[in-house]
């Protein structure tokens, strides 16, 4: 049981990390219907960029706002490629992924990963602060960096598309149309809204490397996965009428869902290498789910009516 | 005023389904002008509008609007002058926004969008005095998704939207064909309403010759491509329908079950 507890508090604080990066996916997906693949490769950016900083004595917080700078970058390269260069969105974001593998190999100066054990990290701030213990402690220290950081991005975001600017982020994404007929420069809404959402890719990656003490090239592998799942899961309980702060907690809440069910599966014994597909599993349902209500709502209906006629 | 001349457009150029959609029109209109456009299908009607307002690029020819050439002003800086409604009711609207926020995007057509809130109390207070006078009862679903709303609903609300900032051209592409006949009524009605005494020129597009006559004060027919003819004033009034259709047989033009079901 306690080996249970102490595993969910690890997932906790996974599922946090990576629930910034969801909420980034969310951004891209569901508000300004992009498909944007360029996630799998910005995150690792973050990453590296991190742990290269703080391996070279830059303190943890400039890391992870270069981490989250570095992310826009990757956006602002793919957002270039469809908008100026008319390359689908799919393709471009592969393309951005691809070509970003090799920077982040160059980043870490052509190694597959680094590590800076000893330097400080984010999570040591905390340490210190309430006297807590660096290594025994791990989960619970980034627990609280990421309830901090999930906050204000959470924060940010619901000010942001309440302004101007992100309302027409939005009518972009709903009816690109309508929003070029009202004057909206669609180009600029889309290049800002993968800068934003390759932006907190990175910025995940950076609280991941600051969490694992070290960045690895292939850290990101599998992440667009991992988004999208977490995306499903939170809209299985997001309903229309909420508010847009609840749908992005939300959001970070389904990524903390999808690492708890993993946790769950390894407790029950299955191996880490079947995570995947448990992963797949998880989005099948989730997708299937809302059609199965359906059929049952349908079924009862037509039930009722067979009932009236009798 | 609004100056078209010798603007042309060539489909697929260089290949086997090349096809000139415009060829060599020229068009001028004043202030306060209401063009109607008829013409069978394919005779280059929505070209011209896309033309005008930008989606398209034109192959030749200029579009100049009070002196200023627009020829080659994108779509989303033109629209600053140029506002439209579409055939579909589902395009000129967004649909996962609620009637509010889609009248605050409207209301922001040609102006910078900032950091500033994308919606403020005194637009609400605005809007809802707007509506109220419209008569259509929109004012009490302001805060409903626009999705929720009946196509005739939404094609009132599109109008609105284009209206809300004087534009220095309204285009209509069919914008009733896709409503039912008492609905395209209502919102044919609002048209007359809206562009009534107003500045700016509005360009509508029809397949019913009545309505071709009846509203506004110049009409133009088209034919692959031409503009065939061309009636102003009391001549345009005192058109029949049947020296429409006359017109359309002399130009050898084929006239679809659309045009003669709706006149
Ligand atoms: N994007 C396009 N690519 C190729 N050909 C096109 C394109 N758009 C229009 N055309 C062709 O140009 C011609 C004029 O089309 P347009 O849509 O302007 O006709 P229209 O007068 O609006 O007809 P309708 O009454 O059917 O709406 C047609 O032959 C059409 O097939
Ligand atoms: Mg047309």
């Amino acid at each position: 049981m306690a080996q249970f507890l102490n595993a969910s508090v690890g997932g906790i604080s996974l599922g946090l990390i990576w629930g910034v990066l969801a909420v980034g996916v969310y951004l891209t997906y569901r508000i300004l219907d992009f498909a944007d693949l360029t996630v799998d490769s910005s995150l690792a950016t973050g990453g590296v960029v991190t742990a290269v900083l703080i391996a070279n004595g830059c303190t943890p917080i400039l890391a992870l706002l270069a981490s989250c700078l570095a992310g826009s970058c990757a956006g602002l390269i793919t957002a270039l490629l469809n908008t100026k260069l008319k390359i689908p969105a799919i393709l471009a974001g592969i393309l951005t992924m691809s070509a970003l593998y090799s920077i982040n190999l160059k980043i870490l100066g052509n190694r597959a990963n680094v590590s800076f054990f000893g330097k400080p990290t984010i999570n040591g701030y905390w340490a210190d602060l309430f006297n807590l213990s660096l290594i025994d402690d791990k989960n619970v220290l980034s627990i609280i960096t990421c309830v901090i950081v999930c906050s204000a991005v959470v924060g940010f975001l619901y000010w942001f598309f309440g302004t101007e600017f992100g309302c027409s982020v939005r009518a972009t994404g709903f009816n690109s149309t309508m929003a070029k007929a009202q004057g909206i420069n669609t180009d600029l809404t889309k290049i800002v809204c993968l800068m934003i959402s390759n932006g907190l890719a990175g910025l995940a990656g950076g609280l991941l490397a600051q969490h694992n003490q070290s960045g690895d090239v292939n850290m990101g592998t599998g992440t667009i996965v991992i988004g999208l799942a977490s995306v499903i899961l939170a809209e299985t309980v997001i309903r229309d009428r909420f508010s847009f702060w609840l749908k992005l907690a939300l959001v970070v809440l389904g990524s903390v869902a999808y690492r708890l069910i993993f946790t769950f599966a390894v407790q029950m014994g299955m191996h880490t290498n079947d995570l995947k597909l448990v992963a797949t599993a998880i989005i099948v349902i989730a997708l299937t789910v809302p059609l199965i209500k359906k059929k049952i709502a349908h079924k009862k209906l037509k039930g009722g009516l067979n009932n009236v006629k009798n | 005023m609004l100056k078209i001349e010798n603007l042309t457009k060539i489909f697929n150029v260089g290949e086997t389904t090349e096809k000139t959609a415009l060829n060599n029109v020229s068009l001028t209109l004043e202030e306060g002008d209401f063009l109607t456009i008829i013409g069978g299908n394919g005779a280059g009607k929505s070209t011209l509008l896309n033309c005008i307002s930008g989606v398209l690029s034109v192959d030749n020819g200029t579009i100049s609007l009070d002196g200023e050439d627009v020829t080659h002003l994108a779509e989303y800086k033109r629209a600053k002058y140029v506002s439209r409604v579409f055939q579909n009711p589902l395009d000129g609207t967004a649909g996962g926004m609620n009637i509010e926020e889609n009248l605050a995007l409207a209301f922001r057509r040609g102006k910078k969008r900032g950091l500033g809130w994308g919606i403020t109390k005194e637009e609400r207070v605005l809007f809802h005095k707007l509506l109220s006078e419209t008569g259509l009862g929109l004012e009490s679903l302001m805060a409903q998704k626009v999705s929720t709303l009946s196509g005739g609903q939404r094609q009132s609300l599109a109008l609105i939207m284009a209206v809300l900032v004087q534009p220095k051209i309204l285009l209509l592409d069919e914008h009733t064909a896709a409503l039912d006949p008492k609905t395209a009524k209502t919102v044919l009605e609002l048209t007359q309403k809206f562009t009534k005494d107003s500045k700016f020129i509005t360009i509508m597009v029809t397949h019913n010759m009545n309505d071709a006559i009846k509203i506004g004060n110049k009409l133009v027919m088209m034919n692959q491509g031409n503009v065939v003819f061309q009636a102003s004033g009391q001549e345009k009034q005192n058109l029949k329908v049947v020296d429409l259709i006359s017109k359309f047989s002399e130009v050898g033009a084929e006239l679809n079950d659309r045009i003669l079901l709706n006149s």
